[in-house]
């Protein structure tokens, strides 16, 4: 998602009615505007068909009897909303989805602004260093999960004889059996591969403060620590705020890890909301219309998390 | 500033073990698929048994390589089409209706993947393209479009009017002076937003685990279908096997053009 700040200039300030009318009835203008829509067309047609148009099915579905295997009943309002509040599931899962958002969001956050500082400068090593972070980053989620699911395996995997070594519970259970040891080991796995990835944001602030800050302030001759939390932090603000609406919105949508690491389990302690979606849509209920009822209650929470979000961040890029 | 001996040593301490620990699962999954172990292919010695068993799995290997590469070179090809057409349009032209199309284009950002799922499961039937590569290729553009568009609009104000004004008054047509002249110049920007295309399309999951049956699935979710349909005993020897044949083709290719990666980044309209 890119800062607002960036977005307005595209967004020309509209001219009055008039003044507009009048330069539309030029025939230069005309031209201009036919050429545009030439070029925008492709687009514009993708979108109607791929976005707005299954934004509007998608909210029929919510208000029908619409099962997978017999499509279309006709309109059932309110029983898909009623039904997906009668499951208990779901206030299970909102909970452990905020659970695992605010979790990854605590940790990636200081591991990415760490990693940033440290490899910041330019020498060879550290080229080197921030190429061996971002690995990670090439791999899909999908098949980072497919190898941790393997590391964490007790037949093939070292990680549960390291952790046998050290004392904890190992044997043949593997570490996912437990809710707090799948819920843990889907975070290692999302730090694992995201670190790189933010930290690249992260250092993209980085190098937008002026060196000059810096030497200003090394005439009081502050602590490296004071000069972190007293000039770097501050200046940060706009980027640390983007980063976390990302790594918010990334981990209020969750899939794929807990999909293939966890399938939601153990006793379905890791099921986030977008699993949620797919269950009702798959395999419990088979009914589309309880999936697009929850997926439009997702879109409109999260649409609200940004508002907030946004609004947080561009008072941020005001007080600079 | 000099830096003493001690807090050196201490950094490339640090630093190297930050290393292992992040390419670490990589060689592991390498040496492993390879490795002997109880209830694999491989059962003594090292060998490339799992690659075989990986091989001749369901519909055979060839075919979900095939369908990853249809998929991710389809989306890469009609994300540079539109990102470079779209981004002309709003980097040059003023037309009616361009904020509302730009934030509607901006806004593709905010939807969660399942919310246009759902609804496009209906609509790819209606349309006659259920269970087709074809339609995960078009759903999979739609999410690289606002990077895509957002890259190449920078990319397209970035060069001066006075290049293409010069070529349509040599009697080129706007296209002409579109293809022969814009596009070279904004050749960096397009390596970006295909690698950045590229690489989401051949690791997506959720798209095809949506759209596709398990004969049309591409390898990530091949992978995921031959981990479930053993219960029970999983065959962790070809689950790493696949996890190499996925990983190697994405880290050589982003090796390779790590630069563009990064440039991607500093442009600051990436969603990860």
């Amino acid at each position: 998602m890119a800062p607002p700040t960036s977005l307005t200039p595209v967004l020309d300030k509209a001219p009055p009615r008039q003044a507009r009318r009048a330069a539309f009835r030029s025939k230069k203008a005309r031209a201009e505007n036919r050429t545009g829509w030439l070029y925008a067309a492709p687009t514009a047609i993708l979108l109607l068909l791929l976005f707005v148009a299954p934004i509007v099915v998608v909210v029929v579905m919510a208000f029908s009897h619409w099962t997978l295997l017999g499509g279309a009943q006709g309109n059932n309002f309110p029983d898909n909303f009623t039904n997906l509040f009668n499951d208990p599931l779901l206030p299970q899962s909102i909970w452990f989805t905020l659970k695992y958002t605010v979790v990854t969001t605590v940790i990636l956050m200081p591991v990415a602004l760490g990693l940033a500082l440290l490899v910041q400068e330019s020498r060879r090593w550290n080229n080197f260093l921030r190429t061996a972070i971002l690995i990670p980053s090439a791999l899909g989620i999908a098949s980072a999960s497919l190898l941790f699911y393997a590391l964490y395996s007790p037949q093939v995997g070292p990680i549960t004889h390291i952790l046998e070594d050290l004392g904890g519970a190992g044997g043949q259970s593997s570490i996912l059996g437990t809710p707090g040891g799948a819920l843990w080991g889907t975070v290692i796995l999302v730090v694992w591969r995201f670190a790189g990835f933010y930290m690249l944001l992260m250092m993209v602030g980085l190098q937008a403060i002026p060196v000059e800050v810096y030497e200003a302030a090394r005439l009081d001759g502050p602590g490296r620590w004071k000069t972190l939390t007293s000039i770097t932090l501050p200046l940060l603000r706009p980027t640390v705020a983007m980063t976390m609406i990302l790594s918010v919105t990334g981990s209020l949508l969750a899939f794929d890890q807990f999909y293939i690491l966890t399938k939601g389990g153990p006793n379905n302690s890791t099921m986030t909301i977008v699993q949620l979606i797919y269950r009702d849509a798959f395999e419990t209920h088979k009914d589309l219309g309880m999936a697009a009822a929850l997926s439009v209650l997702l879109l409109l929470a999260l649409v609200l998390v940004n508002i907030v979000q946004l609004r947080a961040l561009r008072v941020g890029a005001d007080e600079e | 500033m000099k830096k003493s001996v001690a807090s050196q040593s201490v950094y490339y301490l640090l630093t190297t073990v930050m290393v292992v620990v992040f390419i670490i699962p990589l060689v592991w999954a390498v040496v492993s698929s390879v490795s002997p172990s109880p209830g694999t292919a491989q059962i003594h010695g090292y060998g490339f048994k799992n690659y075989e068993t990986l091989f001749s799995y369901g519909y055979g290997l060839p075919k979900y390589l095939m369908n990853s590469l249809i998929i991710s070179i389809g989306a890469t090809a009609l994300t540079l089409a539109l990102a470079a057409t779209g981004g002309y349009a709003f980097a040059r032209f003023r037309f009616r209706g361009k904020n509302v199309l730009f934030v509607l284009v901006l806004s593709i950002m905010m939807i969660p993947y399942a919310t246009l799922l759902i609804p496009l499961l209906v609509w790819m039937k209606d349309i006659s393209l259920q269970n087709s590569l074809f339609s995960v290729v078009l759903v999979l553009t739609l999410f690289q479009i606002p990077f895509g568009i957002f890259m190449m609009r920078t990319s397209f104000t970035a060069v001066p009017r006075d290049l293409e004004n010069a070529a349509l008054i040599d009697g080129c047509s706007s296209f002409q002076a579109f293809r022969r002249v814009m596009i070279p110049a904004v050749r960096p920007g397009l390596i970006t937003v295909g690698l950045f295309a590229y690489l989401a399309a051949w690791n997506d999951f959720m798209v095809s685990l949506y759209l596709l049956s398990s004969n049309n699935a591409p390898l990530p979710l091949a992978l995921v279908n031959m981990r479930q349909q053993t219960m029970g005993v999983i065959d962790y020897g070809s689950t790493t096997a696949g996890v190499v044949v996925l990983t190697i083709p994405a880290v050589i290719l982003f090796l390779a053009l790590q630069r563009h990666y990064i440039r991607g980044f500093a442009s600051g309209a990436v969603k990860g």
